[in-house]
Order: C-alpha cells, then structure tokens, then sequence
C-alpha cells in the first residue's frame, strides 16, 4: 500500500514551503522517522521525516519547488513497489524557463494557453458588448403592444371618479365583465355604468352621477383592486383618452374567467397575445408589457398611497384568519393597524376567505358564533303567508360573520341529532340569598352578583358526575375531555360572541363570577384573545333576558350540549314542606332547556343531569365567596 | 417574623448555608473582622472561624482563583468583591479559567463571587458599574441580579448549591432600601427562571434588579391611565429564562426591556433577539430598549440621576406603544 | 526490574520518596553551596560565565554574547535524598520525556500534529525531578513545556500524543489542545493555563482548600522567566505567602520567553531574589541537575507538609528549541546553545549514573530500548485513536446539578467554634446611608 508525504504545516499561519533538498532518491529505501527531505518555510527549515518504512517511489516535486502546504510531495511503497519514473520536471519549468529543453521545445504548458485564449477575449470585451446592445432595443422600439400603453396616458380632468366598489367584506378585487356604456356616452345617476363578477357576486354597477363618460380605465376582462378608479364621468377629456384604447396592458383583456383573473392580478402570462415569439423579442415584450403591469399594480394596490402599516401580530391574525388588511382601520400612529383594530375587525366581521367547508374547523377568532342564542328563532312561519307579487325586497349579500353563522348552524343540525329537554328550576332560594348578599359582595370581591355563576357552577358540577356531556364525537369514537371549557354566549350589538372559560372545573363560585364577568366585558371592548373564543366544551346560552320561557339552543360543533336558560319568573308555585302539607306558593322560577346530541347522549344521561342541575341550584349550600 | 432587608437576606442565605454544609467558606477582602464592607459577613468569623471566613491581602485576582482552587477540592466557596467594579481585576481568571473548566478538562467549579453593583448611591465610575453583561457573554458562567429581598435570599442559598460558577450581582441600591419578610425554613429560589413581578394586559418591561422598581413606579402611574404594564423580573441573567420572555411578548404584545447597565451590548439586546426568535409574529410593536447612557456612571448626583433610566422614561414608551 | 520500572511511568500512582536501595554506591562527595549577593543559597556548581546582551551593530539590532561559552559541564550535585533506584528512575521517566516529544517532533512533521507543537527539550530534569518530589496527595500545576512533570503524575505519552493529535481518545476528547488536561480525581494536576501565571493562585486555593480538610499539601507550580512577570504571579503567590500555603513556584529560568531574553524581562540577577520580597524561602539551582532539582523541591516539599508554607525555587537552564516548531531560534546567539548541549539533562544524569557505579552502559541501553518499546506502543495507539465526532460533544458548559461533589480529602477540619452564635441584623453601613 503506497503512502502520500505531504509538506508538513510547520506553523499556524504557514501556507507553502519550499523542498530544499531531497535526501532520498527514487527506488531507495527508507525507514519510518528517517529524514527523507528537507524544507524552508517563512518560519523555519526542517528535516522531513517519513511517515512509513518502504520504498520511495514517487518524487512529485523537485527540489526548489515552493508548494502548499498538505500537497502530496513524495510517495512510499511497500518494499519492491514500482517507481513511477519520471522525475519531477514539471515544476522546474516555472524556475528554470528556457534553460529546460523539454519546456522549451513543447511550451505546452501555461504560455501557449493564453495565446490561443487571446483572440477569444477580445470577443468578449468592447465590441462584443456593443453588439448585444443593440440586440436589446431593437426590442424595446419595436412598434408592438407595449409601447401603446405607455402612450395611452389618458388624461381627464375635473371629472368624476368611478370605483370598482366593495362588494363584501373580504372582497378586495373585482373583474369587469362589461361596459354598458362607451366614452361619449351620456348617463343617468344610478343608471348602469358597467357588470362586475367577484368571488362573492356578480353585479351591475350603476353611475355615480349624471354626465358624460368621459374616461374607461380598464377595458373588459380586468380585474382591478376594489377602490380603484375604472372610469371617469365628467370633466374635459383629452382625445387620446376616448379612445380609452383600454389601458394599454394589452395583456389584460383576457375573458373574465378566474384564471385570467388571478393570471392578470399577478402580471404573468402577459405574452398571450404575441403571434410569433421570436425569442428574444418576446422576451423583451414580456418585460415591457410586465414592467407595464407591475406599475399599473402598484398603483391599483395602494389605494391610500403608503404602505400599509402594521405588525408582525397582526399580519399573523390575518394570516390565520384569512383578512385582508387593507379593509381593516387602522388607530394607531399614521393609521397604522393594531391587534386591537385586527381583532375588533374580526369580531365584527369574521374570518375572511372560503374556509374549506368539509372540516368545521376549530374557531380561532373571536368572532365565531356558536349559537343563535339571543336572536330571534329563525322565522319559521315566514313561508307561511303568499302575499301579492309586489316589490321585491332588498337583495343585500350577507355579511361575512352571518354567512359563517348560517353556515355553523346548519352544518350542526346536520351533525347532531338535537333533542331538547326542559327543566324547571326554583331559584327562590338563591334569588333571595342574591337579593341579601349582592350589595355586600360586590364591595368585597368587585364583582357584581349575577346568576350565572350560580348556573355554571352548578353545571360544572353536574357535568363532573356526568361526563358523557362534556364530550365530542370524533370519527366511530367518543373524546371525553379532561377539562371543562364553559362556552358563555354574549350578545353584542353586532352579533354574538362565546367565549370559553377554560378549566371551570379549577375554579371556585367566585373564580367563575370573576371569570364570567371578565370576558363579557373583554367581549363588548374588543379584547378577547383568539384562543379565548376556542376550544369550549359546552356552552351555556342565557336567552331568557327577552323574556323567552326557553329556547331549543342549537349545539355549538363538535360539542354535544347546550344548555338554554329560560326567563326567570315569578309563578305559582306547589311547595311541599317539611311535614308533607302542601301549599301555593309565588317563587321565582326559571326554565333551563338542555340540547343534546342523541348521538351519544340518551335522554336518561340528559335527565339525569340536568336533576343534577336543578338540585344543586334548588338546595344552593356552596358558599360563593 | 419581622421583614429584613435585601441584605440581610443575602446574609441570612450565606449563613444558613455556611450553617448547613460545611463545605461553604467565605473569602474575600475584610471579611473577617470587620465583617465586609457593606457588613455582609458581619459576625461570621466569630461563628465559623478564620479558616471559613477568610481575610485576603488586595486581589481579586487571588481571591477568585484561591476560591477556584478550593472548588477544584470539593469546596464551595463564596467569594466576595468590595465593589463589583472590581470584578475586573478577576476577568482573566473568571473567563478563562472558571468559566472553561467544566468543557475544558471536566473539573466542575462550585463557587459564587458576589459583590454589590450599581448605581443611584453617588458611587462614581469605579463604585457603580453594572458589569453583568461581560459575564453573560462567557458561557460556562451564571449570572444572577436579584431584586428583592426574598430572591436575594433563595437565589444566595441556589448559588452556592449550584455545581458552576455563578456571579451573584447584589445591587447596593436595595441593600437596605427593600425589605420583605422571609418565606420560613429553607427558601430556596431556582437559577433560571424569571418571576413574574406584577401582572399586566398593554405592555411587558422585562427588566431586573433595581429597574424593577423604576418599572413599578412606572406601572402605578400608567394604571391610572388604563395602561397596565407586565413587569418580569429576569433575576437570573445566564442562563435566561427564554419561556418567560417568550410567554409575556405573547401576552401584551408590546415590549420595553429596561436595565441600568449601559444600552450598547446589554442585555437588551440579547432579549430583542431571543424576542424575535420565539415571538416575532406576538409583536405588535417595536421593541423599545430603556437603559442607561454609554457612558461610564458619573458622580455627582444631577448627572448620576441623567444616566440612570427614570420612572419617566419607561410612562413615555409605554405611552408610545399603547399608541403605536 | 528496569522493565516493570518503565511500566511505572504510566501508573496512576505519582512518585514519591522510597526508601531502600538495592544498589551499592560510590555517590560524590557533596560540594558546598553559595550564596549569591542577597544571600540566597545557590546550589550550582558553576556560575554561567558569559552575558546575554541585546546590541545594535552594523545596522542590525539583535542578540550577543558577551563571555566564554566554551565551559565544560560541571559534574552534577550529589542528591541527599535519591536512593540509586529512584535516581534511575528518574533517569528513565527523563528519557519517556524526551522520546515522547520526538515522537511528537516527527507526527508533527508528518502533519500529525494539528496546531503548535511545544517541546521542551533540555528542561526534562526540571519537569521530572521537580514532580518525582511530590507525594499521592500533592498537586501539580504544569505548563505546556512539562509534560515531563505529567508523566510522572501518571499520565500516559498517548495522552499527550492525543492531545496534540486532537484525537476522540484524548483526556479532553478533543476539546482542548496540546499538554492542556488535567485530572482532579487521582492525578491531582491542574490542566495549563495559557494565561500565564493564573495557575499560581489556583493552587493557593488547592492547598487552601487541602488545609480546610486538615490536610497540609504542597502544590507545585511551573512559571517561566517571561511568565513571572505577570501581576498574577504576585498576587497568587504573595496570596500563598500570606495564608503560608504549601505553594512551590517552580521558576524555570530558561532564558527566552519566545524569543525574549531575561534582560528584557527583568532587571535584577537572579530572579530569587524576589523570594526575599515574598517573605518565603528561595533557592537557586541548576534545572539541568536532576539531583538538585529533586532536593530543592523535596525540601520544599517537606515544608508544605509541616504546614511551613510557600517556596520559591529559581532553576536556571535553556529552552534548546523554538517556541514552537515554527520558531527556528535564530535569535540565539552562536555558542549559547552548544553551552547548554553539554549540559543535557539526560547525558548528565546518564554520566553520573555511571560514575556512581548504579547502571552502566549496557544498563543505559538497555533502559533506552525498553523506554523506545513502550514509547512505540503509545504512538500506535495514539495513532489509532480517532477524530471525535461533534456529535459526541454536548457543548456542555454547565456541571449538572445533581451531582455530589467530593471532597478531595475527606471532610471539613476546622477549629470548634460557638455554634450557639446566632446571625444579628448587621449594624450600619459605612459606606452608603
């Protein structure tokens, strides 16, 4: 087996040295640590030891020769190797020159080289430049589409702006369909002006105002941010503007399917047009009429002229929950967006985007509504009357936040199998306990006395013993969850709201009043955390404040129960005392209904829960702090 | 139990270690008889002896390495330096040695050197350095800056318990302007973690030592205003406690790291970084740094106060955060 | 007995005083010893009798000597305290020392060795004899020239091999670099610190802490001509003065730090005259003189023990090689080196090993093969070891927590104290109200 010699590294910073001397010749044996060659570096000349007894059979530099350091410089065979003969001439050369016949003769080496590379370079140097130049603007004048756009600049002035409007909250593009009128012609105020088709609906938008359509921006098939200005009624209009040869953009007059529309909103595939893209001209064609429409987006996308502030929170909640920001207002300095303009625009509107409808996924905004609870029940005789075919009513597209509530609440009676079962529960007890109490135990814990804790509490404690009501369906199989997260519907006066108290099952009478009261306040101002709207495990809905006996609560997904609390009423009541005599009695009662998933959840488990329920309230013995 | 001082609190710890193992010696300049000279070890000799109160001839350099030598025995000394200023007197052997034994060569260094840092006590340049953050950027160290009297107390005791290193930061400025009543029996506070000083919604100041308190006043003012502040006392500064830096961002959102040592390379920096790190996409808002000038500590007392952080400066970012 | 001798050069167990000799002897008679002007005793048997002086002539700055190099070697000290088998011993560690190194020399030269490569050619006798004093319970503080003092603490050659071949297998896996390992469990030596003199203090605290367990120990540390100038040295070692903790300072006079002589390094004589300043006993000796090595650090040794304190001893001899393998010394002025080639450690030691009648040349031979074998056997191994894998390192900075460390030598030994005395609130400050 041979082995390499290398120039050794005879000091950290060293990098070459220089062989002085060999003290072996090719073919002589040499022993392990014997010196076999001397070296000079920039910091010492040593003695080369071999690193292996054998032969030397290889001497692959000659004396003299400077090299880095770690090159194989020599080679060691067993004992017998062959010697590779020739001996090292090569690098000789460099020092020697002419004196060497061999380099002489041949000069195959390094010089003849850039001889023949010499009329290469040339090619590449000034002339050749020169060329490709040129090569490039006769591109760039050609008579082709692009240059038409850049000459098109219409120019209006004093007229007034026609918009692509917002048709919807997550809305923030719009395809023009059709121009119903051209440059020149008159129209009326509210008179059809052009069609639009968006994601959520198609529409004909009608005039501003009355006057002369002096300008059209985009020509059909464009697809422009809402917001931008697409044609212009009124003002003196340059001639080159009638033409209205629609911008330019070639390119953009595609047919309004949502492949153009998306192609066009990201300037691609602008080459559709070009009849014979020669190469290279269609390459510059394309950077003309992209260049084109990078600005023409620029300018459609920034309606408000600066950028759009705002943070990494808030580009992440928009993110996750599919807005888009420039419809959000932003309060902070120079407008920028907050979380709290993020989040209170989710509350009012709802995650954006089409959420994928097979998986109703987990709510991660506030804004997700979980039950219908303080509205009216949906006008179930409504159908019931034909009336004379007068007017036809508004058309008005839902809002983002009532499309996902329509959508929840029928994908859960499509889920559950709803049952619903009434109590009725004597709250006398503890309305009188209340009645005592409510003064002294708001100044000591801060937190006025409602029933709700008293109902959470007493349905924690139920649900404890009842598990089977704490749960969801996942697949052929039942998850019953480890902790109780109380879902408390809000009513807010743009919709609904349910936030989660996580852990009720931790927390005392008063953590959960603590708790009730914190996020319904967090809920009116806005402040409710995503994860605070999530992950709830059954919910309570307190519709009884209208006045309602009870309602038949629909069951917030994937959970399997709702509990719906009734008005609470003075009645007459039959009380039995202790002695078994009874009486009539006026109590304050109240009407608690249970929806259940029949799924999983008989009507014995939902019985016997719910007189969990209704005991624990009737005999109120905990002390509520 | 009467409340007790910052400093009593670091000498009850000491003490009760000295009392618990006696593997735990004091060394130091005038430790002994005299007792210190902030009286930390104040009757000590008299309890334990001159051989575990040991007086030094002037060096900190000797004082470090003879407690570093002890350790490499099995012993756990506990270190004093009059000043922290002096620290540096000891930096050779504290980076080099103390800090690299463990990797280098597997020897574990069980040791603390403590002293008092800061300023705010018309010390100068030379008695109210906040050398921390030299530290911190050593690995192999732990850097430790209490700032009340109960963690003074359980961070000493994990100190000197602890197999490494650990520079134990004292700030003269609480030594006897805090006090607090001591957890009874052994009150032990981990290396490590941060504590969460008082609760809040709008805006975290992460801050340690005596800027937890600039950050409380500053708190009390805000709360008037609905702006509540989150302060997180770090009380550990190597190794940091990112899980507490990172929980606190993505609660509030917005941040301002405060700390007396001087703003270029302290440890403000490093939060900002580890902030972006584990909670980028939390900020609402930028990071906002409140610390001392780059400059060294003055004396007098108007420039001193001009140096120092103030109450105000932490109420006027928070304010600009709010509103950001 | 030669063989098994060779064997103990890698046993844990440091060497220390024996007592018996099997040997008959004809030892010298023992030479009186001097004192230099500040009465400070000087056990050399000559005085060097040439100057190192730096000049400028003929345009060029450099080196010269001023005196006669061409002296003869002095015969060596008699020991009062080496039975003939330690003296061999002695003899053959020396001799692990330096074949070590050449070992090392060529891996060095075969690209081996990665980074620097520190020999310590001519300063065997001082990192031998030195470290042959100390008992099982001392401690050692070496430098990176005295890997000589590690062997006999019972380390292995391959350790150091593997050390500056940067091997998995090394004592610190790779993680530090040449003679930079140590071991506080049974060795007792405290890995180098390129920050010299910082180990001084360090073992003020070692014996320091010794002391707190009731144990008096001597802990010897290496510092060169250049490395003394260092204000830790004084402050480590006025430290150990102080506390009359058992420190030996081990000042190996070599005459260049780098390329530095000591007229730039110090001005006055002998460097022991600094003893006096530390209020600690100082001796000057010759660090070729195996035997002189050996009783000065004995003796101090013995002082440590009794719990008398520190020492200083001054060696005086020559650094034969570079700094490193990159320095060619040229800056030693001509003469200077072939001065101390005659006095060889090893020649000397082997010289008088004869003369006393304890081995003779076929002795000598033999004991060089032998220690040629093992040497042998250590490269190979070294050699086989491989590079770690980063992944093998934890980049662990940290001790782990839950670990008990031991006390080196037992239990805490201190005086009784009141253990009644309570902890009072402290009384005011002074410094700051």
């Amino acid at each position: 087996m041979a082995t390499d010699v290398v120039m050794p590294q005879m000091g950290e910073s060293i990098f070459e040295g220089t062989i002085t001397k060999w003290l072996k010749k090719l073919g002589d044996k040499i022993e392990r640590d014997e010196p076999l060659f001397e070296i000079s570096t920039d910091k010492v000349d040593a003695e080369i030891p071999s690193p292996i007894a054998g032969v030397l059979t290889e001497i692959k530099f000659a004396e003299g020769s400077t090299v880095q350091i770690n090159t194989v410089v020599a080679v060691i065979g067993e004992a017998g190797s062959a010697v590779s003969a020739p001996p090292k001439a090569p690098v000789a050369a460099d020092k020697s020159g002419e004196k060497s016949e061999d380099t002489g003769g041949a000069k195959p080496g390094e010089k003849p080289a850039p001889a023949d590379q010499r009329p290469a370079n040339p090619s590449a140097s000034e002339p050749g430049v020169k060329e490709l130049k040129p090569a490039n603007q006769p591109n760039a004048s050609q008579p082709a589409a692009a240059p038409a756009s850049s000459a098109a600049k219409p120019t209006v002035s004093g007229g007034t702006d026609v918009v692509m409007p917002q048709m919807g909250e997550s809305i923030f593009e719009g395809t023009i369909t059709k121009w119903l009128k051209k440059v020149g012609d008159q129209i009326q105020r509210d008179e059809p002006l052009f069609e639009i088709s968006t994601d959520k609906v198609d529409a004909e938008i009608p005039s501003p105002i009355a006057g002369v359509l002096s300008e059209i921006k985009f020509p059909e098939g464009s697809t422009v941010q809402i917001n931008t200005v697409v044609a212009v009624i009124g003002g003196s209009a340059s001639e080159s503007a009638t033409a209205a040869a629609p911008p330019a953009t070639a390119a953009s007059s595609h047919p309004p399917t949502a492949d153009a529309a998306e192609t066009a909103a990201h300037g691609e595939e602008i080459e559709v047009d070009t009849e014979e893209p020669t190469s290279a001209a269609a390459q510059a064609s394309v950077d003309a009429a992209g260049h084109a429409q990078v600005q023409t987006l620029s300018d459609v996308g920034h309606p408000t002229g600066g950028r759009l502030r705002s943070s990494p929170l808030v580009r992440r909640i928009a993110k996750d929950n599919n807005v888009d920001l420039s419809q959000v207002q932003g309060t902070g300095s120079s407008g920028r967006i907050s979380k709290t303009d993020v989040v209170s625009f989710l509350a009012q509107h709802g995650a954006g985007g089409t959420a994928p409808a097979a998986v109703p996924a987990q709510p991660k905004t506030a804004a997700t509504p979980a039950t219908p609870a303080t509205s009216p029940r949906p006008a179930v005789a409504a159908t019931a009357t034909p009336l004379p075919p007068a007017t036809p009513g508004d058309l008005v597209p839902m809002s983002k936040m009532r499309a996902i509530i329509a959508k929840r609440m029928v994908e859960s009676k499509q889920t559950s199998a709803h049952v619903h079962t009434v109590f009725k529960v004597d709250m006398t007890r503890i309305v009188r306990m209340r009645e005592k109490e409510k003064a002294k135990y708001e100044q000591r814990n801060g937190v006025k006395l409602t029933f709700m804790p008293f109902i959470a509490r007493a349905v924690v404690s139920s649900l404890r013993k009842h598990p089977g009501l704490n749960a969801s369906v996942e697949g052929d199989a039942i998850r019953y969850h480890k902790n109780i997260n109380l879902g408390i519907a809000v009513a807010l006066e743009w919709g609904l709201i349910v936030p989660v108290i996580k852990q009720t099952e931790e927390r005392n009478f008063l953590g959960i009043a603590r708790a009730i009261v914190d996020i319904a306040d967090r809920a009116r101002n806005k402040k409710l955390k995503p994860d605070e709207v999530a992950d709830g495990t059954f919910t309570l809905t307190n519709s009884g404040i209208f006045g309602e006996q009870f309602g038949t609560p629909v069951i917030a997904q994937p959970q399997t129960a709702i509990l719906g609390i009734g008005g609470l009423f003075k009645e007459p009541l039959v009380i039995t005392d202790k002695d078994g005599a009874d009486s009539i009695a006026i109590r304050s009662v109240v009407r608690l209904s249970l929806g259940f998933d029949h799924r999983i959840i008989d009507g014995s488990d939902a019985g016997k829960f719910m007189s969990e329920v209704k005991s624990t309230l009737e005999n109120w013995s905990e002390d509520i702090g | 139990m009467a409340p007790v001082t910052y400093l009593e609190a670091i000498r009850q710890g000491i003490w009760e270690e000295m009392e618990r193992d006696s593997r735990v010696f004091v060394i130091g300049e005038d430790v002994g008889i005299y007792g210190g000279a902030f009286k930390v070890t104040e009757g000590f000799v008299h309890r334990f002896g001159p051989e575990r109160v040991v007086d030094t001839p002037i060096s900190e350099m000797a004082i470090t390495s003879a407690a570093y030598g002890a350790s490499l025995t099995g012993l756990r000394p506990v270190a004093e330096f009059q000043f922290m200023d002096f620290i540096s007197s000891a930096h050779s052997q504290i980076v080099q040695v103390l800090a690299k034994s463990f990797y280098r060569w597997g020897a574990p260094a069980p040791m603390v050197l403590r002293g008092p840092s800061g300023g705010g006590v018309s010390g100068g340049p030379y008695h109210s350095q906040n050398p921390e953050m030299f530290y911190v950027h050593t690995p192999g160290l732990k850097v430790v800056c209490p700032a009340t009297a109960s963690d003074a107390k359980g961070l000493m005791k994990s100190a000197i318990r602890d197999n490494n290193p650990v520079l134990f930061f004292e700030h003269k400025f609480l030594y006897r302007r805090v006090k607090e009543e001591m957890p009874e029996g052994d009150h032990i506070v981990p290396l490590g973690k941060a504590r969460l000083h008082r609760e809040g919604r709008h805006v975290s100041v992460i801050t340690y030592a005596a800027m937890v308190y600039v950050a409380q006043e500053a708190a009390d003012l805000l709360a008037k205003e609905g702006i509540e502040l989150e302060i997180i006392d770090l009380r550990t500064l190597l190794p940091l406690d990112r899980e507490a830096i990172a929980a606190t961002v993505q609660k509030t959102n917005r941040v301002i790291v405060l700390h007396e040592d001087t703003k270029t390379g302290g440890i403000a920096g490093e939060l900002a970084a580890i902030i972006n790190e584990e909670a980028f996409d939390d900020l609402d808002a930028p990071i906002v740094r409140v610390a001392g000038l780059d400059s060294p500590v003055p004396f007098s007392p108007p420039l001193e106060k001009a140096f120092l952080p103030k109450v105000e400066d932490v109420v006027r970012e928070a304010r600009r955060l709010v509103a950001y | 007995m030669p063989s098994k001798k060779i064997e103990t050069a890698s046993q844990t167990k440091p060497h220390g005083s024996r007592n018996g000799s099997s040997v008959k002897t004809k030892q010298p008679k023992l030479p009186p010893i001097g004192v230099n002007a500040y009465g400070i005793p000087d056990w050399r048997l000559e005085q060097l009798p040439f100057l190192i002086e730096s000049e400028w002539k003929d345009g060029v700055y450099g080196y010269k000597v001023t005196g006669d190099t061409t002296a003869p070697a002095p015969p060596m000290r008699p020991s009062k305290y080496l039975t003939p088998e330690q003296s061999i011993e002695i003899y053959r560690l020396m001799l692990v020392n330096r074949q070590m190194e050449e070992v090392l020399e060529n891996m060095y030269k075969q690209s081996k060795v990665i980074g620097g490569l520190y020999l310590s050619l001519g300063q065997e006798a001082c990192s031998v004899a030195s470290a042959f004093a100390l008992g099982e319970d001392d401690w050692l503080a070496p430098m990176i020239r005295n890997q000589g003092s590690m062997i006999v603490r019972g380390f292995k050659p391959r350790d150091s091999m593997m050390q500056y071949m940067a091997k998995a297998g090394s004592p610190t896996a790779g993680r530090e670099s040449s003679a930079h390992y140590g071991d506080i469990e049974k060795r007792n030596v405290i890995a180098p610190i390129s920050h010299l003199g910082d180990s001084i203090p360090v073992c003020a605290g070692v014996a320091l802490g010794a002391r707190l367990q009731g144990k008096n120990i001597a802990a010897l540390a290496f510092i060169g001509d250049g490395g003394q100038s260092t204000g830790v040295t004084y402050e480590g070692f006025n430290f150990a003065a102080v506390q009359r903790l058992g420190v030996i300072l081990m000042v190996e006079h070599n005459l260049w730090a780098y390329s530095t002589p000591v007229e730039l390094q110090f001005a006055c004589k002998d460097l022991a005259d600094r003893s006096i300043g530390y209020g600690v006993p100082g001796v000057i000796i010759d660090g070729t003189d195996a035997n002189q090595v050996y009783d000065a650090t004995h003796e101090a040794v013995q002082r440590a023990h009794r719990g008398e304190g520190a020492s200083y001893i001054e060696a005086k001899l020559m650094r034969m090689k570079g700094h490193a393998m990159h320095d060619a010394a040229v800056y030693v002025p001509p003469g200077v080196r072939e001065f101390w080639k005659r006095r060889d450690p090893i020649l000397r030691m082997e010289k008088y090993l004869i003369e006393c009648g304890w081995a003779t040349e076929a002795d000598i031979k033999r004991i060089d093969a032998e220690v040629s074998g093992f040497i042998e056997k250590e490269r190979a191994v070294a050699e086989a070891s491989p590079m770690p894998d980063p992944a093998d390192d934890d980049f662990e900075v940290y001790a782990a927590d839950n670990v008990e460390l031991p006390l080196r030598y037992g239990t805490v030994k201190v005086r009784e104290t009141n253990q009644e005395k309570k902890l009072v609130e402290s009384s005011a400050v002074t410094h700051f109200k």
